[in-house]
């Protein structure tokens, strides 16, 4: 049996898609967005995280380490990613859970087993599981069994995804997928590729065979990043892309997300850096206007996904 | 999301700001009309006795209608004010009366006068009261003393100011109008058999209901000539007429039937003043007032004398008349039911033949107790297969507006158990809940605030061997030293024999409670509303209603099971645990080196509240042993004992009486409310909970309760709320839950959550895109998801 890596599953969830869901976060992501705020998302591995406020340095996970990776300096610990097999010795020793590992390899039959424990919950609700991420395409042979046992039991199914990917990968998990909520961030390529890391070509490309093919209902979200993604150049050519491309009607809505800092403190903990600079919160007055800007190129229905 | 702003009409403003303002006040009308009563009445029988106090207590009521009112009538001199019931006890006021005012839990204010009033009585009742008397008779089984005092269980704990927790059947004497129910009494009386053996306890019950009709109709006709007084010297022409309606109102109901909705709210609105006045007890509910107020509402709308809107602001009248009324508890029961709360239960959403759900009152009820946010009344609403969407969402609304009211109870899960106790049918049809959460018919009693049973203390005892560890004292029986036990199933054995003999002794000492109860002091009134009383001639406490139960509810529920699954799994399966180590780390309460087994613990063995099938069947296997326990007994009126469970706030009193467990709590520490997970424990979110709750029976229990924090992001927008609703309908009508309320998490919770993290793992922030746990994230995120969550208007 093919196994996969994720790194978080979430009953309840009423955000991504119709109805009460189980989410999967798949593990890998081939775009490193500078405001990514699941950043333990992005590497295909699993990783150590240290959450420094709890760690007293005592000390106690240096000597369970069998790689000696840890260090522990004025009061703090450290670990070197060189050397850390990421065995968790050191997360059952700590006494303050100041140490994760993020990442955990599981097969379909677990995952299933645990989807399956919310279908009186998706059956009243019309809702089902969304595998997001990550990028659930990075790991489409498991994504694709996962989804292929959910959709056999009668069950709703979603990915949210990049669009990334080679079309063969996409291919094999839309296989089994009901609907698609697809990630669209920067119009202009150059801009997109220093931002993320990659062009966006490949993304339009999926994009325009998916909307082509007719098959799955799809929903575009556009993050609006202050400075980055929220010029009025930028959100009108992604609407303009998204009204050519969507001419059998796939595109049910757009989803306008608005930025939010929730996720600053794992970078920390990640031992990276965030890069984005800090911004004031977005109002709901400049969510609807960007709403309506959209919405006037679109041609389909644009609701702000609000944190208010 | 309708704001709250603006939508009360001024005159609802206005007694709403001054119910807020008003602080509770202790009074003594009450407490010296019964006691001058009593000394008046000395050596005449019972019956007759209670119904002339009563009817002293109505006559000295002093009465007042204030300028905006619309219903009229209050239950003491100032809002808010909280009559003195001396009949029974005034040992703990006595010792109290000089700290009420200072006290951290619901302090009262009290004038010198009052308290002067107050002393001046106390001595007339040293020695006559219920509590003296209990307490006496406790003496002769001293095992009741033990158990009550090393937590085991606790008693009387709703009683202390009477019975409660009754449907009264207030729609009867809409119809009717008491004249009506008084010459039924008087034509009862009439026919009475000489030859009958309980001729005169009948002759006298019936007589006192007669007194008490005539009083009760006499309050109304005093507030009937205040209302022409104020009516006549009023300037203003529009207050004039209202003075007019009042007066006139009063000086029909309730003694004859109401004529149309605002006399029917003023009617009930008498009545239940009055059975507050007979007796302090908690829960003395409405019963389905979207139904019987319909016909009134339906002839008024379509006649054109009343708007939508004019029924709205006559339902919020009456439910700040509900908020009135304030419980005065010794500080020992202050603590467990802080707040004041007297659980008014009002039942929205029931269903009637064709499967019709509610009314339009539902609505009309739902919108007032969104828009009022106070604590009365105590809302209940039933959720069925049938319920539509609509009332259904609009009960959401409310919930997350109020927040938290109305709870939400499964129709499925209650019309089985009234089935399964032997309630008939259709009657089971018309069952509302009183207090919280106890379902109840006009031909029922249910001694529901009976007896709170500690279950985490019997497992306490059996792995102490009887020896109650904080105190040192043989509480239960021997079953021999964990150690030696070899199989789980033998500590399963222990603990059964500890819950066995606990409930037993419980059990009698409620009987014995009830006993005398029934010989001191009885109620008129309240009889006069139950159709069995009335028909057969006998009181309530006498067993005069056709079905008679009493509740013994079990609280830590989630401790035990925890506790269970981690010595199942780590001393016996995994042998990672000696029995051995780990009394010894419980007697040290974890302290210095047994930190690492309390890790062991919290770490190593599942967790109810998680859809864990290892630990909820080891929930199942408890629940059923308690239930057994419990459903062995009788009581004096010949009804069943039922468990249910139900804490209030007894789980932070046998928290407190109660050693370190090995699901890892330290000693003290609260247990586990009702059937909720212990708090920080259940990590998969909101579906995981109520799977596991819904493995438990809730046929076979008198009600379950299920408390579940909610944090408001999660519900905002369209589609969230719609999530919500239909998540709901899922434990409740597909899994068969009883019931469920909410815990809106307000900006107050998540600061508490920075302060005691650890108690608040389980809160969970979701977002789009990203959802973590509330203490996992930085301070700095914290704080501005604070600053986002007190922003709303909730
Ligand atoms: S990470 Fe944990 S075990 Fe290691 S030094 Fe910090 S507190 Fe101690
Ligand atoms: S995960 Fe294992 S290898 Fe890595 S630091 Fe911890 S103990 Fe060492």
């Amino acid at each position: 049996m093919v196994t996969g890596l994720i790194f978080n599953l979430e009953r309840y969830a009423v955000h991504d898609g119709p109805g009460i869901r189980t989410l999967v976060f798949t593990k890998g992501c081939p775009l490193r967005c500078i405001w990514c705020s699941n950043p333990e998302g992005q590497k295909a591995c699993p990783e150590l995280l240290l959450v420094k406020e709890r760690c007293s340095g005592c000390g106690r996970c240096i000597n369970v380490c069998p790689r000696k990776a840890i260090v522990v300096l004025s009061g703090l610990s450290y670990t070197d990613k060189d050397l850390c097999i990421k065995c968790g010795k050191c997360v059952k020793e700590c006494p303050n859970q100041a140490r994760q590992v993020v990442g955990t390899y599981v097969t379909v039959d677990w995952l299933w087993s645990e989807v399956k424990k919310d279908v009186p919950f998706y059956w009243r609700s019309g809702g089902g599981i969304t595998v997001g991420g990550g990028e659930p395409t990075t790991q489409y042979e498991f994504v694709a069994q996962l989804l292929g046992k959910c959709r056999g039991m009668g069950i709703h199914t979603a990915i949210e995804t990049c669009g990334y990917a080679t079309w063969d990968a996409m291919q094999e998990v839309l296989e089994h997928t009901d609907l698609v909520l697809y990630d669209l961030k920067v119009f202009d390529p150059s801009i997109h590729e220093q931002l993320t890391g990659k062009p966006n070509n490949v993304i339009h490309g999926n994009l325009e065979r998916i909307c082509q093919a007719n098959r799955w209902d799809v929903i575009v979200r556009i993050p609006i990043i202050p400075g980055y993604t929220d010029s009025r150049d930028n959100l009108v050519n992604l609407a303009k892309f998204v009204a050519t491309v969507n001419r059998e009607g796939s595109v049910k809505k757009i989803e306008l997300i608005p930025y939010h800092r929730l996720g600053v403190a794992k970078y920390e903990r990640l031992g990276r850096k965030y890069e984005l600079q800090e911004h004031a919160l977005l109002t709901e007055d400049e969510m609807d206007r960007f709403a309506k800007l959209v919405m006037q190129y679109a041609g389909v229905g644009v609701y702000c996904q609000s944190l208010q | 999301m309708a704001s709250t702003n603006g939508s009360f009409s001024p005159r609802v403003a206005k007694i709403r700001e001054s119910l807020l303002h008003a602080k509770p006040e202790l009074c003594s009308e009450r407490a010296v009309a019964v006691t001058e009563s009593y000394q008046e009445t000395e050596g005449e029988p019972l019956f007759i006795r209670r119904a002339k106090a009563l009817g002293k207590v109505l006559d000295c009521l002093p009465i007042y209608i204030l300028p905006e009112e619309l219903l009229v009538g209050h239950p003491s001199r100032v809002l808010r004010g909280a009559q003195v019931y001396p009949e029974f006890g005034v040992r703990w006021l006595e010792q109290e009366l000089d700290t009420v005012e200072q006290r951290k839990q619901d302090p009262f204010v009290i004038t010198s006068e009052t308290k002067g009033r107050l002393r001046a009585i106390i001595p007339y009742w040293k020695g006559r009261t219920l509590d003296e008397i209990v307490a006496e008779a406790f003496n002769y089984l001293p095992q009741i003393e033990a158990g009550k005092e090393a937590g085991v269980f606790a008693v009387e704990q709703n009683e202390k100011g009477g019975i409660g927790t009754v449907l009264l059947n207030y729609p009867e004497i809409l119809t009717k109008g008491i004249n009506g129910v008084k010459r039924e009494v008087a034509d009862r009386l009439e026919r009475l058999d000489l030859g009958d053996p309980e001729y005169f306890k009948r002759a006298t019950f019936w007589r006192g209901c007669l007194i008490v009709c005539d009083k009760v109709m006499g309050l109304a006709q005093r507030y009937a000539e205040l209302a022409q007084k104020l009516a006549d010297s009023e300037l203003n022409p529009i207050r004039k007429q209202e003075l007019e309606t009042i007066s006139n109102i009063c000086s029909h109901v309730p003694a004859a039937p109401a004529g149309n909705f605002h006399e029917a709210l003023q009617a009930v609105w008498f009545l239940h003043m009055v059975a507050c006045l007979e007796t302090n007890g908690t829960g003395i509910s409405l019963g389905r007032m979207d139904k019987y107020l319909l016909p009134f509402y339906e002839r008024d709308i379509a006649s054109g004398h009343l708007s939508r809107e004019e029924a709205l602001e006559l339902v919020q009248c009456f439910l700040l008349k509900l908020n009135e009324s304030v419980k005065f508890h010794d500080n020992e029961s202050a603590v467990i039911n802080a707040g004041l709360q007297t659980f008014q239960n009002i039942t929205l959403g029931g269903v009637d033949s064709n499967k019709i759900c509610g009314s339009a009152l539902t609505s009309v009820f739902l919108d007032a107790i969104r828009l009022l946010r106070l604590p009365q009344c105590h809302a209940t609403m039933l959720v069925s297969p049938w319920t539509p969407k609509d009332m259904l969402r609009q009960a959401i609304e409310c919930i997350i507006e109020t927040p938290g009211q109305p709870a939400l109870m499964g129709y499925n899960a209650f019309i089985q158990h009234l089935l399964s106790s032997g309630v008939s049918w259709p009657e089971v049809r018309e069952f509302a809940f009183v207090g919280c959460v106890t379902p109840s018919t006009y031909r029922m009693w249910n001694r529901a605030g009976a007896v709170y049973f500690n279950i985490a203390k019997a497992l306490e005892l059996a792995l102490n061997d009887g020896v109650d560890p904080l105190s040192g004292k043989q509480v239960g029986c021997s079953t021999g030293s964990p150690t030696s036990f070899g199989t789980f199933d033998r500590l399963i054995e222990a603990f059964q024999e500890q819950m066995r003999i606990g409930v037993r002794i419980a059990v009698a000492a409620s009987n014995i409670i009830e006993r005398i109860h029934a010989e001191r002091v009885t109620y008129p009134f309240l009889s006069l509303l139950l159709p069995d009383c009335v028909e057969q001639g006998l009181d309530v406490t006498h067993g005069g209603c056709r079905y008679n139960f009493t509740r013994v509810m079990g609280v830590g529920l989630a401790n035990v099971a925890n506790s269970l699954a981690a010595i199942k799994k780590l001393v016996y399966e995994d042998r990672r645990l000696d029995m051995k180590d780990l009394l010894e780390a419980l007697q040290h309460n974890f302290e210095h080196d047994f930190e690492e087994i309390r890790r062991l613990l919290l770490e190593g063995a599942p967790k109810f509240g998680n859809d864990n099938d290892y630990v909820d069947g080891l929930a199942q296997k408890v629940s059923q042993l308690f239930f057994d326990e419990v459903e062995r007994y009788t009581n004096i009126r010949g009804g069943k004992f039922l468990p249910a469970y139900q804490s209030l706030l007894t789980n932070l009193y046998f928290g407190w009486k109660t050693g370190a467990t090995p699901d890892g709590r330290l000693a003290r520490a609260p247990l586990a409310d009702t059937i909720s997970p212990v708090h920080g424990t259940d990590v998969v979110g909101l579906t995981g909970v109520t799977k596991s709750a819904a493995k438990l029976d809730h046929v076979r229990s008198d009600g379950t309760i299920l408390n579940m924090k909610i944090f408001p992001l999660l519900v905002f927008g369209e589609e969230q709320i719609q999530a919500f609703a239909d998540f709901c309908r899922t434990y409740l009508v597909d899994l068969g839950g009883s019931q469920v309320q909410f815990n809106v998490v307000s900006g107050e919770i998540l600061r508490e959550a920075q302060r005691r993290p650890y108690d608040y793992l389980d809160l969970m922030v979701r977002v789009t895109g990203y959802s973590a746990r509330f203490v996992e994230l930085c301070k700095e995120v914290q704080e501005d998801i604070i600053g986002r969550t007190e922003h709303q208007h909730w």
